[in-house]
């Protein structure tokens, strides 16, 4: 059960890009609490910074001012070892599924269990349970390069779910899903955040509120972060 | 000078110490002026992401410094002395270096002991998210690097200072240091017994201090204590070696050199010694920094400090017992054999 994620002052800003608008700033002064136990979406055209801004919360990257707290530790801030330790109560849908192409859709899921404790019974137990409340059970013996790219985007969410993390990233979800594949992902989503975890999904996609009940709607617009009524 | 491939690898990883630590030791500096873990500005954070590499390239500076050193002192026990005329060990290679040998060495091991406490405090640091230690660590960086330049120019002036043409009298240096059979008995002075008898009593409260330590995670007197009676028997353990010890491993009396430990015929016990006594030095001096810069009781920096502290007196411990093994076994060993001590 997580407390909840915190921005405070948080910017970010890219290596060599003073010449873009904001000096450079992607994000600057985002001051936001991402509470436990609640969705919230985040909205804005492409480039907004929607993608960065997950990466940041999720400990992917270091804020460039500002720091990001998770139950009050400032983990933004933590030596890289304790940070990587954190990231494993992290669960992130990247927009780009990255999944390890030699492996099979079953293995591919599983892979955040191994660093942690388990038997290998355990993990495919999970693996085949997560897979199956995805409407994908029936891929776990595949190889992932032979997949469709809304099935590839299914297996990126099993993976991120498998362990029920207490904090979890979705970076468009739902992009390639038809409706009835992202109602799915969307009702997982829920059930995540209903047990206590942080879920912030990013998406330019309007439809996206159909399949997820979203608790808060923030925009990202200027790099900062407003809510839509 | 030599161009031997050993020497030129010591130099080669010399010069790439320097330039890691000097890495290091400009981000160091930039700590030591304006770290501030409270403020969550632009500059800290980068400051942060930097020292962070810079604890990379310390570490990678002291393995590598770790290394030549050895390298060296196998070179300069065990190579070289082939090649300098007249050197049998080390102690005729030292000669042919002239002071800039014997300052090489000492500048060396000061080098690793500054950056032995380092790493282990630097161990303490990444042991807690918020590395609180990381300004303490950065002087210690920044005091490593002018020694270890020292070291470096001592060394180049013992490697220019090297003349294969000119014999050295490698025994006479150890000879000649006594006139007579009574001198050879003593030092400074001071009957050898007396001196094995110090040896002996330095050893049993090295050791109760040093158990202490380890048994009560570093309770910051006891690291003092530690540290303090290391500091007497450092020099009473060397000189019952040198003066008394040696002889049951080279098997004749008054022969009290240092170096002919490292050679083969005697089975390169010097190695494992020396390091052993070199080990108790560096843990001890360890403890007592980890002890002195604790925070408060009971925060998790002195619960990390203190089981590193402890983990470093239990190192105390095992190299003084496998010193104790290496030089006072062999004694015994005589003594069961013969029924007498080598005394003469």
């Amino acid at each position: 059960m997580s407390t909840g994620l915190e921005c405070r002052h948080l910017a970010y800003r890219y290596p060599n890009a003073d010449h873009t608008p904001l000096n450079g700033f992607l994000l600057q002064k985002i001051d936001r609490v991402f509470p436990a136990g609640q969705v919230v979406l985040i909205s804005g055209i492409s480039g907004a910074g929607k993608s960065t801004l997950l990466h940041l919360l999720a400990g992917l990257r270091r804020p460039t001012q500002g720091e990001i707290l998770a139950a009050s530790q400032p983990v933004s801030r933590w030596v890289a070892a304790h940070r990587d330790r954190w990231r494993r109560r992290v669960g992130i849908i990247f927009q780009q599924d990255h999944l390890v192409s030699g492996l099979s859709v079953l293995e591919n899921v599983i892979l955040p269990l191994i660093p942690r404790s388990g038997e290998p019974g355990e993990w495919r137990s999970k693996g085949m349970d997560i897979l199956t409340r995805l409407n994908a059970h029936q891929l776990a013996g595949q190889a992932v390069t032979a997949l469709s790219g809304g099935q590839r985007q299914r297996v990126a969410a099993a993976r991120a779910l498998v362990d029920a993390p207490d904090y979890i990233m979705a970076d468009e979800p739902t992009a390639h899903q038809d409706p009835g594949n992202a109602r799915l992902v969307g009702r997982l989503l829920r059930q995540a955040a209903d047990r206590g975890a942080v879920v912030v999904v990013a998406a330019h996609d309007r439809h996206v509120e159909e399949w997820i009940a979203v608790d808060q709607h923030l925009k990202l617009d200027n790099g900062t972060l407003q809510p839509v009524p | 000078m030599t161009r031997h491939p050993l020497l030129l690898a010591v130099f080669a990883t010399d010069l790439l110490t320097l330039l890691l630590l000097a890495g290091a030791a400009a981000v160091a500096f930039r700590v030591v002026l304006h770290w501030d873990p409270k403020d969550t500005g632009a500059h800290q954070l980068r400051l942060q992401a930097h020292s962070e590499t810079a604890v990379l390239a310390g570490a990678w500076a002291f393995g590598l410094h770790l290394f030549a050193t050895m390298t060296l002192i196998y070179a300069i026990t065990n190579i070289l002395p082939d090649m300098v005329p007249g050197a049998m060990c080390g102690t005729g290679v030292l000669q042919a270096m002239r002071s800039g040998g014997p300052r090489m060495l000492i500048f060396r091991l000061v080098g690793l002991a500054i950056l032995w406490v380092w790493w282990r405090m630097e161990k303490v640091n990444r042991e807690l998210p918020e590395a609180p230690l990381a300004a303490v660590n950065a002087r210690l960086v920044l005091l490593a690097l002018p020694v270890l330049v020292l070291a470096q120019h001592a060394a180049w002036q013992a490697a220019l200072a090297m003349e294969f043409q000119q014999p050295v009298d490698c025994c006479a240096v150890i000879y000649d240091r006594f006139s007579s059979l009574e001198d050879a008995r003593q030092t400074m002075g001071v009957n050898n017994p007396l001196w094995i008898t110090a040896f002996s009593f330095a050893t049993i409260g090295l050791l109760i201090a040093a158990i202490m330590t380890w048994k009560t995670c570093a309770h910051r007197n006891r690291a003092v204590l530690l540290a303090v009676l290391a500091m007497v028997w450092l020099p009473l353990s060397a000189i019952a070696l040198v003066r008394v010890l040696a002889a049951y491993h080279y098997g004749v009396l008054h022969h009290h050199c240092p170096w002919c430990l490292f050679l083969p015929e005697h089975r390169l016990l010097g190695f494992p010694i020396w390091s052993a006594w070199m080990l108790v030095a560096l843990e001890a001096a360890a403890a007592l920094a980890l002890s002195l810069f604790a925070g408060d009781p009971l925060s998790p920096l002195d619960r990390m400090a203190g089981r590193q502290a402890a983990g470093a007196a239990r190192n105390t411990v095992l190299a003084a017992l496998l010193f104790i093994l290496m030089t006072v076994g062999p004694a015994l060993w005589w003594r069961l054999q013969f029924g007498v001590w080598m005394t003469g």
